[in-house]
């Protein structure tokens, strides 16, 4: 059971043990009726604990006992403590359920053994066309100055033969992995800046990647939607590739955050573009049109609901909605704490009425649906027992670098779109990827992030990557990550199980509600 | 109030042919009455306990439960997380790990010495075992088609991963050289194994057994009808059987790999334990029997196990397993057959087209949805099959000849439990290896006769 702490205390070893000291990874919670519960992160399971339970677990796992403990063990109809200790023996026996080694070697990554790894996995494709932008958005990572490691904007633009380059660099690595998975689909993104400033290089490639290796590719693209233009969405139409339009919301709300170079509002312009694709190619915005969206503590989430609720409204579905980037940033500086008072309660009524909706079998609208119940959704979606995972990086949500390559104007290859830029795996103008720096990534991943997450009562949980730890020269999780985010999944365990306890039937409507969100974050997770 | 709920690791599943209740940990199953079954699930479901469940006898009945490890009492309306071996929703298959191909057919000709009458089967009929069986797909007989150099083509499945690779036809013998140029190609992947079904006829011994010498290869043998009993249906000179007991006699002489099919019309049904204990002492091999019936009577012919055989049941190896059968259909998971014309088909006795070998291209069928359609098609995509409550541990390849033909007829003659076995009884139309109990209200707990 974790006390939230980053340090958990380990279990107690008898003398003469036999078997290695386990540290228990588990995290105890209790429903808002009452009813309380374990979280098991060997297994992902959440099973129904009383004191019985947990008093017959640590006897098991030979942990201390308090009075309580032994009054449960003592007090419990026999049959039901024999049952409850053979139940508990058959999780530990099959599933190796409730404790794990504490700081087990992890594999080592030889650069030898990261070419066929990384191409064997790779799943994506990210041109950054170009640095550019049309908007100069307040909480921009790029042009807004509040990220301290991240480059300004740079007026950059990939060519289109070093974008076609890349494309066939890409196709080549792949190869014989094609050949393995006949029916196997790369994401080919294309990013900014704001990429449809570069619409001739996103054509060039449409049309070559077309023509070299039909339907190989799955094209996405994300876009500030000011230039939607009635030629562009044809050249994005023809190839089918889904749009994930910038939202923040209504447009006193959007103008307040996404702004031109002038300081005037876009989203007048924008909403115009999205009226029109609506009124002409109707399918085309139903089918690939998405809209993400950012809010910080000033945001009126629950106005911003209340708009993507309207179904008459051109602008596309909610597909995601994060808060503005929190890590490296002086971005929060400008807010007052009744800022965050005043979100935090609107998060609450919010939550509050997203509850009501679901218990009630009552419509949920996109938006409130990602901002309140992403946690919950992603609780339903975590990773079980048998859920593979890297032997390199077996805790966290950090993927293999070079699973998705992003590829900047100078043919840089960085790890993916939102690191910093400054910690490159590879470069087209000088062979490619870089096996050493990606093998010695993961050991620094492995010995600055990863130290100490065998103790974690929640890896299957956790969020942290290398974008996430970002440091100065290096990565490392920022102070009290570890704990806040124990903390947060206890609440969020929390609100999933009285969900479940109070809908018989949310379980089943989560599995419809969530069948997109897998592909959707995989595709359009920027 | 404390109320019953079973353990996250107990699956519950029934359908009109019964119910039976999985330890998923345990490794038990336990068929249950319909009263047993209705006990369980307003447990799982109503959130509160049913009048019913106040009586003593349901009382002492969940009380053993407690005692089997099968469930426990919680506070009301707590939730029970059902164990999984996996997240329950997955990415796009598209973009996720390359499937698991293990096992492909190649169906190099139809060409054949032989004229049974049976053969090929109709159109639109589904045919068990077909792919044991030499049994060529009925519809017009096509020239085969280019798949292009054998080369590449074994290339290509090599590269995909594919561990076993089923030559057959028709007699792919008579197909000499292009099977010759296949072996030579497969030889150059020592992880490939290859098999060739045939009836052994067209070649001489000492030329089959010099198949062997590609290494990696076994030659096995579909015998039609047994003995010197003139099956009606293969109307086979007298002496086929003894060439291909000559060919038998002298693989096993030489210690070769080999196997036996034995197929049996309806007359001679009745020999077949004196043909199974006759192979077994001769040649050392357990044969497969495929049945010869028409069903109608007077209406097409099909392929068919031994009229009246158990249905056998085989345990998962443990919960990754499980789950796998419960979402998959795992006599077809991994496999698909290329058929003469280049077709792509799920096995060779299936007929429905899932692609198309263009150009020698094998990636360009396999891109198609259709396949991974036919491998997830789960038993409980077959109505029959839906009912039943014994799909993940039933092992046998009717339900996916059903799923592909919709030919309902057959289930009725061929399946056991289908056919109104009493699963509440002492269900002898089961063949299980000690992990099969009945539980009941009534009857407490009994071990299922293996």
């Amino acid at each position: 059971m974790s006390d939230g702490s980053d340090t958990p205390a380990p279990l107690f070893e008898g003398p003469g043990d036999p078997h290695p000291a386990l540290h228990r990874v588990t995290v105890q919670f209790a429903s808002n009726c009452g009813n309380e519960y374990l979280y098991d992160d060997v297994t992902g399971a959440i099973l129904p604990w009383g004191a019985l339970e947990e008093a017959t677990l640590r006897r098991e796992l030979r942990d201390s006992l308090s009075e309580a403990h032994r009054r449960a063990l003592g007090t419990a109809d026999s049959a039901e403590a024999t049952a409850c200790a053979a139940q508990i023996q058959r999780w530990l026996v099959h599933l190796h359920a409730f404790a794990r080694p504490p700081h087990p070697a992890l594999a080592t990554p030889a650069a030898c053994e990261m070419r066929s790894l990384v191409w064997a996995n790779c799943s994506e494709l990210v041109l950054i066309v170009t640095e550019n932008c049309n908007l100069s958005c307040r909480y921009c990572t790029y042009a807004s100055g509040s990220y301290y490691y991240h480059r300004g904007p740079t007026g950059r633009s990939m060519r289109p033969s070093q974008a076609v380059s890349a494309v066939e660099w890409f196709l080549e690595g792949v190869g014989q992995h094609v050949a393995r998975n006949p029916r196997k689909r790369y994401g080919l993104s294309f990013y900014g800046g704001e990429p449809l400033l570069n619409i001739a290089v996103i054509k060039h490639v449409l049309e070559f990647a077309e023509a070299q290796v039909p339907g190989l590719f799955f094209p996405v693209l994300n876009t500030n939607g000011l230039l939607l233009t009635p030629e562009n969405v044809e050249v994005l139409r023809e190839h089918r590739v889904h749009v994930a339009v910038s939202i923040d919301g209504p447009q006193p709300e959007h103008d307040r955050l996404r702004v031109d170079h002038g300081l005037t509002g876009s989203y007048g312009r924008i909403e115009a573009n999205l009226i029109r694709i609506k009124r002409e190619h109707p399918n085309y915005w139903r089918e690939c049109l998405v809209s993400l969206s950012v809010y910080d503590p000033l945001s009126d989430v629950a106005a911003i609901s209340r708009f993507f609720d309207d179904g008459a409204s051109a602008i596309p579905r909610s597909a995601f909605v994060n808060a503005v980037g929190s890590h490296n940033t002086n971005y929060y500086g400008r807010f007052q704490p009744k800022d965050y008072e005043l979100l935090s309660r609107r998060l609450h009524a919010l939550k509050a009425e997203y509850m009501r909706r679901e218990i009630a079998g009552d419509r949920v609208g996109s938006y409130m649906r990602n901002l309140v119940a992403a946690p919950m959704m992603l609780l339903f979606l975590r990773s079980r027992i048998h859920d593979a995972k890297s032997p390199f990086l077996p805790y966290t949500g950090c993927c293999i670098p070079g699973l998705r390559m992003a590829v900047s104007p100078d043919g840089l290859v960085n790890m993916c779109e939102r690191v910093n830029g400054t910690y490159p795996i590879g470069d087209l103008t000088n062979g490619g990827l870089n096996y050493e720096v990606i093998a010695r990534l993961i050991r620094e991943y492995q010995r600055e992030v990863l130290c100490n997450c065998s103790l974690c009562p929640i890896t299957r949980l956790c969020g942290m990557c290398f974008s996430a730890s970002e440091v100065c020269g290096g990565v490392k999780p920022p102070s009290g990550y570890c704990a806040g985010a124990v903390r947060e999944a206890g609440k969020n365990l929390a609100d999933y199980v009285s969900l479940m306890e109070s809908s018989p039937d949310a379980q089943e409507r989560f599995r419809s509600q969530t069948a997109n969100v897998a592909t959707e974050r995989w595709l359009f997770q920027s | 109030m404390r109320y019953f709920r079973l353990n996250p690791e107990c699956h519950l599943s029934a359908g009109s042919l019964g119910a039976a209740l999985y330890d998923i940990l345990g490794r038990r199953i336990f068929l249950l009455d319909k009263r047993t079954h209705d006990l369980l699930r307003g447990c799982e479901t109503a959130g509160a306990p049913a009048d019913h469940l106040q009586r003593p006898e349901a009382r002492r009945f969940l009380g053993l439960l407690v005692r089997l490890g099968l469930g426990g009492y919680h506070p009301e309306g707590t939730y029970v997380d059902k164990l999984l071996a996996g997240s329950p929703l997955e990415a796009f298959e598209s973009l996720g790990p390359p499937p698991s191909y293990t096992v492909a057919a190649w169906t190099i000709t139809d060409r054949c010495d032989h004229h049974c009458s049976f053969c090929p089967v109709a159109p639109g009929v589904a045919s068990l075992q077909a792919c044991r069986t030499c049994v060529r797909r009925g519809g017009t007989a096509v020239p085969p088609a280019s798949l292009g150099n054998p080369s590449d083509f074994l290339r290509q499945l090599a590269a995909l991963g594919i561990r076993r690779l089923q030559i057959r036809g028709g007699n792919p013998l008579l197909e000499w050289e292009r099977l010759i140029e296949v072996l030579g190609a497969a030889a150059a992947y020592p992880r490939l194994r290859v098999g060739i079904t045939c009836p052994g006829t067209g070649r001489s011994v000492a030329e089959i057994r010099g198949l062997y010498d590609f290494g990696n290869v076994q030659v096995d043998v579909v015998l039609h009808g047994f003995r010197e009993r003139r099956d009606r249906y293969v109307p086979q000179p007298g002496d086929v059987f003894l060439a291909q007991c000559m060919l038998l006699d002298a693989l096993r002489q030489a210690g070769l790999s080999f196997s036996v099919t034995v197929m049996v019309s309806d007359e001679a049904v009745a020999d077949t334990q004196f043909a199974l204990r006759w192979i077994m002492r001769r040649w050392g091999a357990i044969p497969c029997f495929a049945e010869i019936r028409q069903l109608p009577q007077d209406g097409p012919f099909r392929l068919m196990s031994r009229d009246g055989g158990r249905r056998p049941l085989h345990m998962w190896r443990d919960v990754d397993d499980f789950f796998h059968r419960l979402r998959h259909r795992a006599c077809l998971d991994g496999g698909f057959e290329i058929a003469t014309d280049g077709s792509l088909h799920p096995c060779a006795g299936i007929d429905a087209e899932c692609g198309r070998v263009v150009g020698g291209d094998l990636g360009h069928a396999l891109r198609n949805d259709r396949l991974y359609d036919f491998w997830k098609a789960s038993k409980d995509r077959t109505g029959s099959c839906r009912e039943c409550p014994l799909g993940p541990v039933c092992f046998d390849c009717l339900s996916a000849d059903l799923f592909a033909a919709k030919d309902a007829r057959m289930s009725a003659a061929y399946c056991p439990v289908m056919s109104g076995a009493d699963l509440h009884g002492t269900p002898e139309c089961l063949e299980h290896e000690g992990f099969l109990y009945l539980l009941g209200i009534d009857r407490g707990l009994e071990l299922c006769p293996a």
